[in-house]
């Protein structure tokens, strides 16, 4: 597969659409196993279906203020370059639902979807934890913390000794006829969201 | 091993496909024959979801006037008059 081991394009920047930063305030989290995935057939880097397995939801989780990140850095092996996956969010609640999701995210492995604040490329959507999925890390909550207001601030990266081969996947799901677009891909994401 | 395109029944929407979760994205209608389809689909009823759509079962598209028409030759044999 030549396409990994040689360059083929170049990049020409361009003031019509300058890369902005961030993320939205939202990340659409899901079961790792609750979902199966389908690929584009030339490109692995895009995802081009979501379909749930036994009327299986996706969760969203809501937050404000740009207080969301992510961030996937390569990695150097002996078996080639591998990436790091990492989603920094929070919940501003405070509830045993909150706490029995975070234990579950704790055990058991997820995907998560979030969408950039850049959206004018095929990657304004990316998913994340798409081979090995991810667990939750990190899940503070100090009661005194001013900067949360006693929220849980959280941490979503690969499980131990699991690096994903590839950089995030590109999320771009086609309406049922046509090209896919940043809004038919929001709207499939949304049609497998709990109410 | 895959079945004629024009004769299968089960066409997988393009992409290439996990049936199971987290198995490798490897199914495709290129290399999925009509009597894997159905052993899947009865295993993971989930992946009806990534199959086109089927007409239903014995919809066959009939013309509205299936009789065929007799030629003039015919009408003339049979001492008809145009």
């Amino acid at each position: 597969m030549s396409i990994y081991n040689k360059i083929n394009a170049g990049f020409s920047l361009g003031t019509d659409e300058p890369i902005t930063s961030g993320i939205e305030d939202v990340i659409y989290i899901f079961n790792a196993d609750d979902v199966v995935l389908t690929y584009d057939t030339t490109n692995p880097l895009i995802i081009k279906g979501l379909t749930a397995v036994s009327n299986a939801k996706v969760y969203k989780f809501e937050g404000t203020n740009n207080s969301f990140n992510t961030t996937s850095k390569l990695t150097k092996t002996q078996v080639g370059p591998r990436y790091t996956e990492e989603i920094d969010f929070n919940i501003a609640g405070l509830s045993v639902e909150v706490k029995a999701q975070l234990m579950a995210m704790g055990y058991g492995r997820v995907r998560a979807i979030t969408v950039n604040n850049y959206n004018s490329s095929d990657s304004a959507i990316e998913l994340f934890g798409a081979v090995n999925g991810l667990i939750l890390t990190d899940a503070e909550r100090n009661a005194a913390d001013e900067s949360l207001d006693g929220g849980y601030k959280l941490k979503l990266t690969n499980p131990d000794k699991m690096k994903e081969p590839y950089p995030p996947r590109a999320v771009s799901i086609a309406p049922g006829t046509g090209t896919a677009t940043y809004a038919s891909t929001i709207a499939a994401i949304e049609a497998l969201v709990a109410a | 091993m895959t079945n004629d395109t024009l004769k299968k029944k089960y066409i997988l929407k393009s992409g290439l496909h996990q049936f199971a979760p987290g198995s490798a994205a490897i199914h495709s209608n290129e290399n999925l024959s009509d009597e894997q389809a159905e052993w899947y689909l009865q295993r993971y009823p989930h992946i009806a979801a990534l199959f086109a759509p089927q007409p239903p079962e014995g919809e066959v598209t009939e013309q509205a006037n299936n009789k065929r028409k007799l030629s003039e030759d015919e009408i003339l044999d049979k001492g008809g008059s145009i």
